[in-house]
């Protein structure tokens, strides 16, 4: 047996076990407190708050029902005062489904109560289910039973709350830094560009044909005198892939490949400024340059869409 | 007159930071994520949320403003969805599912712009 079946199988002794110790409300059921209440949920009910109505009707003021819990809530208690429900919560703690949401609030109300009238509350654990695959995370489902009793042990309300105890999911993995470019003498233009907030393209000094990505001859007329223009950044969506797996060190995935044409007739390899979207990309597309940061931080020519 | 099907008219409450904070402390409701955002977002919320007691309440409150002072509640059944966040709105909707002699027994939504936040059942006497 597993360290945490064995705390599980534990927590199960507790189920229907003995209710921790009366906890006694610090306050009576009292006027302040419904005032409070009343004046924070805008509650109007002449039966919390009207004395004259009060005693034409039932004879007295009543509180609000809804706040049968709040006449018995405290500060947390220390381990010498703990119950069947708080040793199921600590054991689940301790095998590690640590978090917890709230999924059910049940009460009954079996009389009105007034003012004056000390409530005390006693819990203890009721339910605890097999372990739960959920949207969440893996858990288990709790179902913790508090009695509302007065002074001479009248039960005057039952409350359940069933909790979803669960392991948060680990955090989805670190997709680390996108691979530095290699940058040389060919290129070195390109990658100053992108610092500069400029897309530039290599273009030949002898016959002004462009290429893209650089190179140090033109395909054109085989002259090596080099330089580059600016583009404007304009351009459409020539084609597009998008790319699921497998992961991709520096890329978040599902990772859309643009191929971008631009307005002055080459194309490059890109892809969106902001998360893949490969449902709204279409062929033809119009975009627009943007730099921005990677994963890792650098910057890289990015396109938005425009309309 | 209360019949099977009756519908309540629709009340709409603003998740205020100070509504939630106010309704918190009014219940004695101490946690964190009731008055922290900053707290609130390291536990992994979007800001402030309502807290559970004042959900009941808020669902008791649209009964009883429905029925009147003399409505006695019985149970509240809540089953909890999605939270409600400092910011929302909530809708609160009301169907008439049962009459049986004074008792009545009716199906509460409160709904916010993420999905539904409470999804009640509850039962009340009222008096003819």
């Amino acid at each position: 047996m597993t360290n945490s079946a064995a705390l599980i199988a534990e927590a199960r002794t507790h189920l229907g076990g003995p209710p921790g110790p009366l906890r006694v409300g610090r306050d009576p059921v009292n006027l302040p407190m419904v005032h409070h209440w009343c004046q924070a949920l805008d509650d109007q009910n002449q039966a919390y708050l009207d004395e004259e109505f009060a005693a034409e009707t039932r004879g007295h003021l009543i509180a609000p029902p809804g706040m049968l819990q709040t006449w018995t809530m405290d500060a947390p208690r220390g381990a010498e005062l703990m119950g069947s429900n708080d040793h199921v919560n600590r054991l689940l703690d301790e095998a590690g489904y640590t978090s917890v949401v709230a999924v059910n609030y049940e009460h009954e109300y079996v009389r009105e109560l007034q003012h004056g009238e000390r409530i005390s509350v006693r819990s203890s654990a009721e339910d605890l289910s097999e372990e739960k695959k959920t949207g969440l995370g893996l858990g288990y489902f709790t179902t913790v039973k508090h009695e509302y009793l007065t002074d001479d042990g009248e039960v005057i309300g039952i409350g359940r709350m069933r909790l979803l105890k669960f392991k948060p999911p680990a955090a989805a993995p670190e997709v680390g830094a996108r691979p530095t470019p290699a940058i040389g003498r060919d290129n070195q233009f390109f990658w100053d560009g992108v610092q500069a907030g400029e897309l530039r393209i290599g273009s030949c000094n002898a016959c002004q044909t462009l290429h893209h990505p650089p190179q140090p001859i033109c395909r054109a007329c085989g002259s090596t005198d080099m330089g580059h223009t600016v583009s404007t950044g304009k351009g459409v969506v020539y084609s597009h892939v998008t790319h699921h797996y497998p992961k991709l060190q520096g890329v978040e995935l599902p990772h859309t490949v643009l191929l971008v044409e631009l307005e002055e007739g080459v194309r490059l390899v890109s892809e969106w400024a902001t998360a893949a979207k490969p449902e709204t990309t279409y062929v033809g597309q119009q975009v627009q340059v943007s730099f921005t940061p990677v994963p890792g931080g650098e910057l890289r020519p990015t396109f938005t869409a425009v309309s | 007159m209360t019949s099977v099907g009756t519908q309540l008219p629709e009340v709409r409450i603003d998740a205020s930071v100070r509504n939630i904070v106010a309704t918190a402390i009014a219940s004695r409701d101490y946690q964190d994520v009731h008055h922290d955002v900053a707290t609130a977002q390291v536990k992994g919320s979007k800001t402030i949320f309502t807290n559970i007691l004042t959900s009941n309440g808020y669902v008791l409150r649209y009964v009883t403003d429905f029925f009147g002072p003399l409505s006695v509640i019985k149970t509240s059944k809540l089953r909890l969805g999605v939270p409600n966040y400092a910011g929302e709105v909530m809708t609160m909707r009301g169907t008439v599912t049962g009459v049986d002699g004074t008792l009545v027994t009716l199906d509460v939504k409160g709904s916010n712009s993420l999905g539904d936040h409470v999804i009640a059942t509850v039962t009340l006497e009222v008096p003819q």
